[in-house]
């Protein structure tokens, strides 16, 4: 698609789910909403919190009775609130330029979803888990590279600031090899 | 239910199919376009299959009830206020319905054409998308790559 909802999409109402009604009303509403939709998604930024971690899996093991990860997540106040705020300006700004309607979710559980933090970067062994070298605290010559050393998801995507220090721990492995 | 019952079940699906998005000047109606996507997904799912057979024989029951000798015989009205009754009373088959309706009447060629949609998969060469008044770029595309090669 150009621009707007797929066909489909528009019929089901996309991640809104704000489906087009079926029936006489049908083609009427159809038309009405497609090819004249915008979706304005809201993405926040999680604090650290305690209670939103990854963990074994009590129960749940895989065939070697390896214990699975579990994914915790609790919708925080602070985050509940910037996605409030959000979805406020995003409504004003889809109404001032002439919105006859708008339909918003107010989480979207099948979102991309960055996993990230549980293994922060630091100086002190005691509130982080690798110095600066991307080197474990607790275990010599281990490294971690990957989104867990971030504190936070950030807003975006994070592929490439992770690709960027991957290449700056790698560096450092070769350096200190040499 | 036995495998295959939702397909016994044919004439009274593309009637109440029909009645979901009916047929207008420009666009066919589901039964016609969205029958075969229906079927094929109830074919890959026992479950879902009954619970569609199951629903059919609850819109049947309640033509019924409200005094027709069946669905079929109902008017274009009574068929969209039988088809109410039904959607508040069983919800879940009423939801996966209109879902796999609006999915294979919305993804067939037929529709997406009268939408003015190139209606081909998007591999290999991607849809075709008009012109547009796009910003300058010049700038960032002489500024050459920002990255490094790892």
């Amino acid at each position: 698609m150009a621009r707007g909802l797929s066909p489909i999409a528009s019929a089901s109402g996309g991640s809104v789910g704000d489906r087009v009604p079926w029936g006489r009303e049908h083609r009427r509403a159809y038309d009405e909403r497609f090819d004249r939709t915008i979706m304005v998604a809201i993405i926040g930024e999680d604090l650290p919190e305690p209670a939103n971690r990854v963990d074994l899996d009590p129960a749940l093991a895989d065939s070697h009775g390896i214990p699975a990860p579990r994914v915790s997540y609790t919708l925080s106040e602070n985050s509940r609130r910037m996605l409030d705020h959000g979805i406020a300006r995003a409504r004003e700004a889809l109404e001032a330029a002439g919105a006859r309607e708008v339909a918003f979710n107010p989480l979207l559980r099948a979102g991309g979803w960055h996993l990230m933090g549980t293994a922060r970067m630091g100086r002190n062994p005691a509130t982080s888990v690798i110095d600066a070298e991307g080197r474990c605290h607790d275990v010599p010559n281990l490294y971690i590279v990957d989104g867990s050393t971030m504190v936070t998801c950030g807003g975006v995507n994070p592929t490439s600031t992770i690709q960027a220090v991957a290449l700056y721990i790698a560096d450092g492995i070769i350096r200190r090899r040499a | 239910m036995t495998p295959g019952a939702l397909a016994e079940r044919r004439d009274l699906l593309i009637l109440v199919l029909d009645s979901l998005v009916p047929a207008s000047a420009e666009f066919p109606g589901a039964g016609v376009v969205a029958l075969d996507h229906v079927l094929a997904v109830a074919a890959a799912s026992a479950d879902l299959e009954s619970l569609l057979s199951r629903g059919l024989q609850v819109v049947e029951e309640a033509a019924r009830a409200n005094g027709v000798s069946g669905f079929a015989q109902a008017s274009p009205d009574d068929r969209e206020s039988v088809l109410r009754q039904v959607e508040r009373s069983h919800a879940d088959f009423f939801e996966a319905l209109v879902r796999h309706t609006y999915d294979g009447y919305y993804g067939h060629a037929v529709v997406v054409t009268r939408l003015g949609l190139d209606p081909g998969p998007l591999h290999p060469r991607g849809h075709r998308i008009d012109a547009a008044d796009l910003p300058d770029l010049s700038r960032v595309t002489a500024r050459g790559p920002i990255y490094r090669q790892a």
